[in-house]
């Protein structure tokens, strides 16, 4: 995929089963084409600031919206919430945070990281749908404006 | 002395003149009195009982007894009475024999003008010696509250210089009393105690206030142990310091007791941080597969599903069901570990059965990966039977290979055994991911993998070692691992070599 078409939807997350649920889930709801998944936390930074392998990739196209795993290798979602929310380049991006426990810790700690919602696995697309209109994003994710 | 009461007078005198003679006499001389008149010994002895009298005043010569008796008597039974001899007159060894006897006065009775005043030096004599005992006797039970004291006990001078120890101190510390007298209680602290907890201890002290403390002390054959030490100013009247005295008690045991205490704290909120660890750990890793179940479960509702996705997620659904299934083995065969109840059940295996279906239960996995398995047996079927437990030995080679298969992406995995030093040496050598050094040890421990996120991509309970490791030693021999980080590693363990 070439990275500098604009990516929509940023879904980071390992777990294969689960990028496959929610590639289907989007898709269901019509919600982009454009998703872009990354599987581990350094990866996911490599993305956002253009370093590593995406070191062609234009820093300024980011994300309409981002969904992160909490628990990630090698650097897990909260950190990646905590850096992405401090660097002005992206911490306009909205992050609904992805999670397998309804931890209150967790719940806690993302949305005082700046996280913007908050969804918890396996992923109820309904409540999906819901929470990415409440953000404002709906219409512009969906693929195909309403007549 | 003043004599307020009415003074009982015993009287042995046996004319009745004379008698009439003495009382008009002391009353005479201001001293009210009753009075009792006998003149047998066995009338004296009675009167002594009931009669109970303050005074005795006896006459030297009757008919059947005798002032020389009666004191004789009275030395025996009555000894705190005042016993003065009233008598006609007497030769001057008579009187000194009834003086020595123990009478404290003698009047003649041609001279009973004086008798008055003997009674009253008589009375207060007696009264003084009383007093005397009194003192006595309590200070003899001071003195042994202090030598026999279940604490030990140090008095030293207004100096702190040590003037007595009690039979406990010298016998506990090992000291004598010539050890130590004149020198201060310090010598028992070489070193442990800090110049300010002195300074603190003199100050509470000089100013006559009690000073409690803890010093680690040192018997004379070098020995330390913990001392409770209460050390108090004695008070003259005027208020000045006359002496220290220390009371100490040896506090080792418990000071022991408390550390101990404090160490099953900690060690029970460690276990504690552990369990709730292992609660969040696990909890997530029977989450995973779980989700993919309740997911792709919800999909396979879907109307317009390809046969060929249909098919798909249902291998998903199968897979992450047997994940979740062998997570839950893992937890139950650590609980039975964890409780002590795990046991060996020793019979005839054959370890070449074993290996061929160990190969067979991951061949598949392994082709699906492009990994080629293959295992060695160099004992022929008859010496590949040995007396073990077949269940944990299956249970480790199968965790090994499992191990194996998830951690390589590309080359080979062989395993099998040598005869080695009378053991069996099972080894399992994959060309995967390997293990650094520093881990060697640590793989072994509980949740080690799923501590770790580098390797979350493998997914597991983590328990898969560390249930080997304890299987391994059930069984009587040891699991370790020699591996190149990138090149792959090689676990190995042994077992007795038991062919009985």
């Amino acid at each position: 995929m070439d990275t500098n078409n604009l990516v929509e939807i940023l879904l980071v997350e390992d777990n294969p089963n689960d990028v496959e649920l929610t590639l289907r889930a989007l898709r269901k709801n019509n919600l982009s084409n454009n998703i872009f998944v990354v599987t581990d936390g350094a990866e996911a930074l490599d993305y956002f600031f253009a370093n590593g392998k995406y070191s062609d990739r234009n820093i300024s196209l980011t994300p309409k919206l981002v969904i992160l795993d909490l628990k990630l290798p090698k650097i897990d979602g909260l950190e990646i919430l905590r850096i992405i929310k401090q660097d002005d380049r992206t911490k306009s991006i909205p992050v609904v945070v992805l999670t397998s426990s309804k931890e209150e810790s967790d719940i806690v700690a993302s949305y005082k990281l700046g996280a913007n919602s908050f969804i918890v696995k396996p992923v109820d697309f309904d409540k999906f749908v819901v929470t990415v209109r409440e953000l404002g994003m709906y219409w512009l994710l969906l693929n195909e404006p309403p007549h | 002395m003043l004599i307020t009461q009415k003074l009982k007078i015993l009287m042995v005198e046996d004319l009745q003149t004379d008698a009439e003679l003495i009382k008009r006499e002391i009353t005479r001389s201001g001293i009210r009195f009753i009075s009792h008149v006998v003149e047998t010994r066995e009338d004296y002895l009675n009167a002594l009982q009931e009669f109970d009298p303050d005074i005795i005043l006896s006459d030297y010569s009757l008919p059947t007894f005798d002032g020389m008796q009666a004191i004789l008597l009275h030395q025996e039974l009555a000894e705190h009475i005042p016993f003065i001899l009233v008598t006609g007159s007497i030769n001057e060894e008579t009187a000194v024999e009834v003086m020595k006897a123990g009478a404290d006065d003698y009047v003649i009775k041609e001279h009973l003008t004086r008798l008055g005043a003997a009674i009253r030096a008589a009375i207060q004599k007696k009264e003084i010696i009383r007093l005397r005992n009194e003192a006595d006797e309590k200070l003899r039970v001071f003195s042994r509250a202090i030598e026999q004291s279940p604490s030990s006990i140090i008095i030293t001078d207004d100096e702190g210089k040590i003037q007595f120890v009690n039979a406990k101190f010298t016998n506990f510390m090992q000291y004598s009393l010539n050890d130590v007298i004149g020198k201060t209680p310090r010598i028992l602290n070489p070193g442990h105690a800090s110049k300010e907890e002195y300074e603190d201890m003199w100050n509470t002290i000089r100013t006559r206030n009690t000073w409690q403390g803890e010093f680690k002390n040192r018997k004379k054959d070098g020995s330390q142990f913990w001392e409770n030490v209460i050390i108090s100013p004695l008070l003259f009247h005027s208020g000045n310091i006359s002496n220290f005295i220390l009371i100490m008690e040896d506090i080792t045991e418990k000071k022991r007791m408390i550390d101990d205490l404090v160490i099953a704290k900690e060690k029970a909120e460690e276990n504690d941080r552990l369990k709730t660890a292992f609660l969040h750990n696990i909890s997530h890793e029977i989450r995973t597969p779980m989700n993919a179940i309740v997911g792709f479960c919800d999909l396979l509702n879907d109307q317009d599903l390809q046969p060929n996705e249909y098919k798909h997620y249902t291998e998903i659904i199968t897979q992450s069901s047997h994940q979740l299934l062998s997570i839950i083995t893992d937890i139950v065969n650590l609980s039975t570990i964890e409780a002590g109840q795990e046991r060996i059940l020793a019979n005839a295996l054959n370890i070449n059965s074993i290996c061929s279906l160990i190969f067979e239960l991951f061949i598949l996995k392994a082709e699906h990966k492009n990994i080629s398995l293959s295992y060695q047996t160099p004992l022929s079927d008859n010496e590949a039977i040995i007396i073990s437990d077949e269940t944990k030995l299956t249970q480790v080679l199968t965790n090994l290979l499992s191990n194996a298969v998830k951690f390589t992406n590309h080359g080979s995995i062989e395993f099998g055994y040598i005869l080695k030093n009378d053991n069996l040496e099972f080894y399992v050598r994959d060309t995967g991911i390997g293990i650094p050094e520093e881990k060697y040890e640590e793989i072994f421990k509980r949740f080690y993998q799923i501590d770790r996120k580098e390797n979350r991509q493998y997914g597991g309970s983590g328990l898969g070692l560390s249930i080997s490791r304890t299987y391994v030693k059930l069984l009587g021999g040891n699991i370790w691992i020699t591996s190149e980080l990138g090149k792959g590693s090689t676990f190995y363990f042994n077992i007795p070599y038991n062919r009985q």
